[in-house]
C-alpha cells in the first residue's frame, strides 16, 4: 500500500467533516474549539513521527532497536500514569519506570519464548500493547491505592495501633489497588471486539499470520499483560511507600 | 507497669504534658477538642514525633524504632473507624482482620466470645465505639488506651483497670471524669 493508494475525495471528505465539526465549535465553544485544533495538530504530527520511528525500527530489524523502542514507550508510559495520578515526577518518576519496565521485560520474554520466528518483527507491536495496556492498569491501580491510603488513615493507624506491620497495615489498600489495576485489563477481555486487542490481532493477520496462530498470540499476550501489570502496581507500591508516607 | 510522659511537647500544642499511668488505675485525659486528646494518643503510641521530652513504659522510652515493639503491649479503641472520601469497595477493618494480625493470633475469637464481652459492656452493641472496645479489651494488652468512649462505659473501664491494666481514656465528659482514678488536663 502505497500514498499513490490515497484517494483525493477520500482526504477532501475527512477535511470536510473536520472543519465542519470545529466550525460547529467555533459557534457554540472558541476554547473548546482551540483545544480541538491544538490536539488535532499534535495528533497528526505525533502520528507522522511515530509511523516514520516504527518503520525504521521494522526496516533495522535488530534486537537493540526494539530496546530503544522498549525504553522510549517505557519512559513515556511512566510519565503518563504520574501525569494521571498527579505525581511528582522528580520523586515518583524512577520508582514507576522501574516497575514498568520489569513488566514489559516480562511481556518480552514471554514472547520471545512464545514465538519461535519473526521475533525482532512482532515486539514493536508487542510493546505498544503492553504500554497501552499498563498505562491504563498502573494508573488505575496506583490510583485506588493511593486514594485508598489518604481516605482510609484511620483504619491503617487503627490496625497498626492493634499489633499490625506496616505491610499488614497497608494490605487493605494494596488489594484496593491490585483489584482495580486488573479489573481494567480483565475489561479488554470482556470486550474483545471494541478495545486494544483487535487492533493487535488484524495487525497479526495483516502480517500474513494464521487466525490460530493470531488467536494464540494474542491471548498469551492479554494474559501475560494481566500478569505483568499486577507485578509492575506491587513494585510501583513497594517502590513509592517510603515517599508517599513521607508526603 | 508505669507509663510515663516526661515533659512531652508536640506539634500544635502550646504546653508540655507529663503524667505517670499506672496498672490498676484509670486514667484520663481531658481538656481541649477531641482531636488534640486524640494526637496525645497517637503520641503515646509512638506515631507522632515529639518536639521535647519522651515517653516511657518502665523506663524504657518509646522511640521511632522500637514504637511497634511497645504497641505489643498496648490495644486501641477508637472513637469510630471513618474514610475521609470515596473508596471502593469500602470494607473497614473487621474483628476477624485484628485477631487475624500475626501479633494476635494467639487470642481467642469467635462470635459468641465478642457478643459475650459487649454484654459485659452493658450498652447498645450497635454503636461502633462498643463493639472497637470490646476488640480491644479482648486483644488481652497490658495497656488499654480508649479515646472518648461513651459515657455508660465509665465502670466497665474502671473494671477493667481493676483487673490490673493501665486503662488510660480521653474524654471531657463528667461521668468518666468521675469514674477515673487520676485526671490529666492538657
Amino acid at each position: 500500500m502505497q500514498i499513490s493508494d490515497i484517494s483525493f475525495w477520500g482526504i477532501l471528505l475527512v477535511v470536510v467533516m473536520m472543519v465542519v465539526s470545529v466550525g460547529l465549535f467555533s459557534v457554540i465553544d472558541r476554547r473548546m474549539m482551540m483545544r480541538m485544533v491544538r490536539v488535532l495538530f499534535y495528533y497528526v504530527a505525533s502520528i507522522f513521527l511515530l509511523s516514520l520511528c516504527l518503520w525504521g525500527i521494522c526496516a533495522v530489524g535488530k534486537w537493540w532497536a526494539d530496546a530503544l523502542f522498549g525504553l522510549l514507550v517505557t519512559s513515556v508510559v511512566s510519565l503518563l500514569i504520574l501525569r494521571k495520578n498527579k505525581l511528582a515526577i522528580k520523586e515518583f518518576y524512577v520508582p514507576v519506570a522501574l516497575s514498568v519496565l520489569a513488566g514489559m521485560a516480562i511481556v518480552v520474554l514471554c514472547v520471545y519464548l512464545l514465538m519461535t520466528a519473526h521475533q525482532t518483527l512482532i515486539i514493536v507491536p508487542v510493546v505498544g500493547f503492553t504500554g497501552a495496556v499498563m498505562l491504563m492498569s498502573v494508573s488505575e491501580g496506583l490510583k485506588a491505592y493511593l486514594s485508598s491510603i489518604r481516605n482510609t488513615k484511620s483504619h491503617y493507624q487503627y490496625l497498626m495501633a492493634n499489633g499490625a506491620s506496616n505491610i499488614e497495615a497497608l494490605m487493605p489498600s494494596v488489594c484496593r489497588g491490585l483489584r482495580t489495576a486488573s479489573i481494567a485489563v480483565l475489561h479488554e477481555m470482556i470486550l474483545p471486539v471494541v478495545v486494544t486487542p483487535p487492533a493487535f490481532l488484524c495487525g497479526l493477520l495483516l502480517m500474513g499470520a494464521s487466525p490460530l496462530y493470531a488467536g494464540v498470540v494474542t491471548v498469551s499476550l492479554v494474559l501475560s499483560s494481566l500478569f505483568s501489570c499486577l507485578l509492575a502496581v506491587v513494585l510501583s507500591m513497594l517502590l513509592m511507600n517510603k515517599k508517599v508516607f513521607r508526603q | 507497669m508505669i507509663l510515663e510522659l516526661n515533659e512531652v511537647l508536640i506539634d500544635g500544642e502550646q504546653r508540655t504534658l507529663s503524667m505517670i499511668a499506672e496498672s490498676g488505675r484509670l486514667t484520663c485525659l481531658t481538656g481541649g477538642d477531641a482531636e488534640r486528646l486524640t494526637r496525645w494518643l497517637w503520641t503515646i503510641m509512638g506515631f507522632t514525633a515529639l518536639s521535647h521530652g519522651f515517653v516511657s513504659v518502665d523506663g524504657e522510652p518509646i522511640t521511632e524504632r522500637s514504637a511497634s515493639l511497645f504497641r505489643q503491649l498496648m490495644s486501641f479503641a477508637p472513637h469510630r473507624l471513618e474514610r475521609v472520601g470515596q473508596v471502593t469497595p469500602y470494607e473497614p477493618p473487621s474483628v476477624q482482620d485484628v485477631f487475624n494480625l500475626k501479633a494476635n493470633r494467639e487470642q481467642p475469637i469467635s462470635n459468641g466470645i465478642l457478643g459475650e464481652e459487649i454484654k459485659r459492656i452493658g450498652v447498645d452493641s450497635v454503636d461502633q465505639s462498643v463493639q472497637l472496645l470490646a476488640v480491644a479489651v479482648l486483644l488481652d494488652k497490658p495497656i488499654l488506651l480508649v479515646d472518648n468512649p461513651p459515657v455508660e462505659v465509665a465502670h466497665y473501664l474502671s473494671m477493667q483497670a481493676a483487673k490490673g491494666r493501665i486503662v488510660l481514656v480521653t474524654s471531657n465528659e463528667t461521668a468518666i471524669l468521675n469514674a477515673s482514678d487520676q485526671v490529666i488536663e492538657i
